[in-house]
């Protein structure tokens, strides 16, 4: 009779939440194909220069280093948001969540469980989206690579947690699709724009060093550790 | 004669009302009649006096998201529902004398900066601000039951004030052009402004945080009103069937 | 010992339980009243889920408080919808809920085989029709062996083997010192093995009194 600890417990319900999005395929499915949809749009509106130079037509390449970084980070704050919005869906259909409330877990591993989910699925959406980016818009990421995926795993930690919070709070109104992200953007713009000006920077060919040097990078880490503890800690009082 | 409580809190309401109305009025003499115009730089002539509206605007919106804010955090934990009312009103003040500032903001940058927004520090800062709390103002309009909406809209509460920092220093990596100081003549450090201006301003700080106490708890006590005849209602409808109420069931 | 003392829930303006006091020693208790008179309302304000607008309750003597993890341990509560994940199968939900409370591993076998699921163990609770759903809530909710049981219209939609089955396995929960509150608006099932019974009436206690005619009995009705 040796119970699992917070960590096992904890891991045990992102378990469940992977193994039931593997059979319903309700939340990851409609974030890959709106990413898809959003990123073929882009392809076709850019003016670009035909041929292999997909580069931007006219632009410096800063200024299509900055445009892309955008469009990135845009495709991933929504697609997340849309997914996000789904994250009590499971427990609410059946009553699951009075049971889990009832169990002998804090509540913030269950706020972690589900963040971590949340993480799982959207670093799948961006394994998905970097490359079609660097494939339609003949992306030099190269030496860049190691800073960026910190920066995008930076970004996605507040997203997370911001994101995992106020789906806990839209889920208990009315209408959880439309307050999510009135809840949420306003309070994403930071780690949003640091994302998008830290990519730019490291699509233009920053390195580790600029990248640290960054005002920016200092920003990503104060949020994700001052509103990812807080979240954390709210959180138990979402769930009541 | 005694007073009673009500009275008595009704009364001092009241005295604060006048204060904050008598100051208001008093300010405005010192802006438009004592202080005089800075008008040695863009900005300046009789335009410069919004600065005495738009300043305490801006002072009084982040006065009341911190008592949102730590009105939140006593709501959570003890469950009282004063701190909710408190913490609700507050935002609505807040959320009121920001748009106040995005208002008075662009017309003075209009002819001062040649443009009515920029994507400046305190200027994006203060736009996010509005926007986070009108969400909050509008997450507690979709929640019926007041603890529910309580409980979520602190949590709210609670994450966009800790917000306010990070947006700030996340902008301030965009070059800025908003003033500085309290005022663009910066009474501080240049000799721009003198003792009148600085009695003007002064006077209006005051005043406007006197407005803010008496519209917050003008604001509460109408909550309180509320509560009170939601309470009567269900009184009402509620069957009669006297004191004793069931019977311990033992085994 | 579960204590309530004026627990008044208001949703909007609808009183749903008006000043319930009620004191529940050991025992199986059934609480008896039509849809609507508050029983799933008054199950789970004693399941700390639900905060009562005003009034408290106590168990053992202390306010009910879920985030206190002894509470939490001492309850099993299945509400009027399942709690179970339709995508798994009913062995997963149990192992995974065996697994957080930290139960033997034979456990979710043990309490399936005793509400006649055994051979359903592998069946997503999605397939499953109402009543085997049902049946399922029930194992979920004794899977711990609870010293709390809170059980919502348990016989919903059961045929008399799926009852049966049922009222077994509540039976065989059943010890001393356990507290057990079955609601159910039919009440012949529960009645034949409760030892006392509560009636709601629109969200008052109209009755509520003793089964067991040698020990102390309560009469109806006013005090």
């Amino acid at each position: 009779m040796n119970e699992p600890g917070f960590v096992a417990k904890t891991l045990l319900l992102t378990r469940k939440d992977l193994r039931i999005e593997l059979r319903a395929r309700d939340t990851l499915v409609p974030m890959l194909a709106f990413s898809f949809a959003v990123t073929l749009l882009l392809a076709f509106t850019l003016p670009t220069t035909g041929d292999n130079e997909r580069a931007i037509a006219g632009a410096s390449a800063t200024t299509v280093a900055d445009v892309l970084a955008g469009f990135f980070w845009v495709t991933i704050l929504f697609a997340g948001l849309i997914g996000f919005a789904r994250t009590f869906e499971t427990e609410q259909t059946e009553g699951a969540i009075d049971a889990l409330l009832l169990v002998p877990l804090d509540r913030s591993g269950m706020f972690l469980a589900k963040a971590l989910a949340n993480l799982i699925f959207i670093l799948l959406v961006e394994a998905f989206l970097l490359p079609l980016f660097v494939l339609l818009f003949t992306l030099d990421v190269g030496s860049g690579l190691a800073p960026l995926l910190l920066v995008i795993l930076l970004v996605d930690i507040g997203f997370v947690a911001v994101g995992t919070l106020f789906a806990s709070v839209a889920a208990q109104t009315s209408s959880r699709e439309l307050i999510l992200p009135v809840l949420a953007l306003p309070a994403l713009i930071p780690v949003f724009i640091a994302g998008a000006d830290l990519t730019s920077d490291l699509i233009a060919g920053g390195t580790f060093g600029t990248l640290v040097e960054a005002g920016w990078f200092g920003v990503l880490i104060a949020f994700d550790v001052i509103l990812g503890i807080t979240a954390a800690l709210v959180f138990e009082f979402v769930l009541e | 004669m005694a007073t009673s409580p009500t009275t008595r809190r009704s009364r001092n309401l009241k005295l604060l009302g006048s204060a904050a109305w008598g100051l208001l009025a008093l300010s405005l003499i010192f802006i438009f009649f004592v202080a005089r115009e800075a008008d040695d730089y863009p900005g300046g002539g009789p335009l410069q006096r919004i600065f005495y509206f738009h300043v305490p605007s801006a002072w009084v919106a982040y006065l009341a998201f911190a008592v949102v804010f730590i009105s939140s955090i006593a709501y959570l934990r003890t469950s009282e529902r004063r701190w909710d009312l408190l913490a609700h009103g507050a935002a609505e003040i807040g959320v009121l004398f920001t748009s106040l500032v995005l208002i008075t903001g662009p017309i003075w940058a209009r002819p001062a900066w040649g443009t009515w927004w920029q994507w400046d520090a305190r200027l994006t800062s203060t736009l996010i601000l509005w926007l986070t709390y009108l969400g909050y103002l509008f997450l507690r309009s979709l929640t019926r039951d007041p603890a529910r909406s309580g409980r979520l809209a602190a949590v709210v509460g609670i994450i966009g004030f800790l917000d306010v920092p990070i947006v700030h220093f996340s902008v301030r990596w965009w070059r800025t052009l908003h003033p500085s100081g309290p005022t663009p003549a910066d009474p501080t450090r240049s000799s721009g402004l003198g003792g009148p201006e600085l009695l003007a301003f002064f006077t209006a700080l005051v005043a406007f945080t006197l407005l803010f106490a008496w519209l917050l708890a003008t604001r509460v006590r109408i909550g309180r009103l509320e509560d009170e005849v939601d309470r009567l209602e269900i009184e009402a409808e509620r069957p009669d069937r006297g004191p004793a109420s069931g019977i311990p069931v033992s085994t | 010992m579960i204590e309530a003392r004026g627990v008044t829930v208001v949703y909007g303006r609808t009183v749903a339980l008006d000043r319930i006091d009620l004191d529940l020693a050991e025992g199986v208790t059934g609480l008896f009243g039509q849809n609507g008179s508050g029983k799933s309302t008054l199950l789970r304000v004693m399941a700390g889920l639900l905060r009562p607008s005003a009034g408290t309750v106590m168990v053992g003597g202390r306010a009910l408080d879920l985030r206190e993890e002894s509470f939490r341990r001492r309850l099993g509560y299945a509400g009027h919808d399942s709690g179970l994940y339709l995508h798994l199968s009913i062995g997963e939900n149990l192992e995974l809920f065996g697994r957080l409370y930290g139960c033997a591993p034979n456990a979710p076998g043990t309490i399936l085989e005793r509400v006649g699921l055994a051979d359903r163990t592998d069946t997503r609770v999605g397939e499953l029709s109402a009543g085997l759903k049902r049946r399922a809530a029930v194992a979920r909710a004794l899977l711990h062996d609870p010293d709390i049981l809170l059980l919502d219209e348990p016989y919903a939609n059961l045929d008399d083997d799926g009852a049966a089955a049922v009222t077994a396995a509540i039976t065989a929960w059943r010890a001393p010192g356990k507290i057990g509150v079955v609601a159910t608006h039919g009440a012949k099932r529960v009645k034949a093995y409760a030892d006392g019974g509560v009636i709601l009436t629109r969200g008052s206690v109209t009755v509520a009194g003793t089964y067991r005619p040698n020990e102390r009995t309560e009469g109806a009705g006013a005090e």
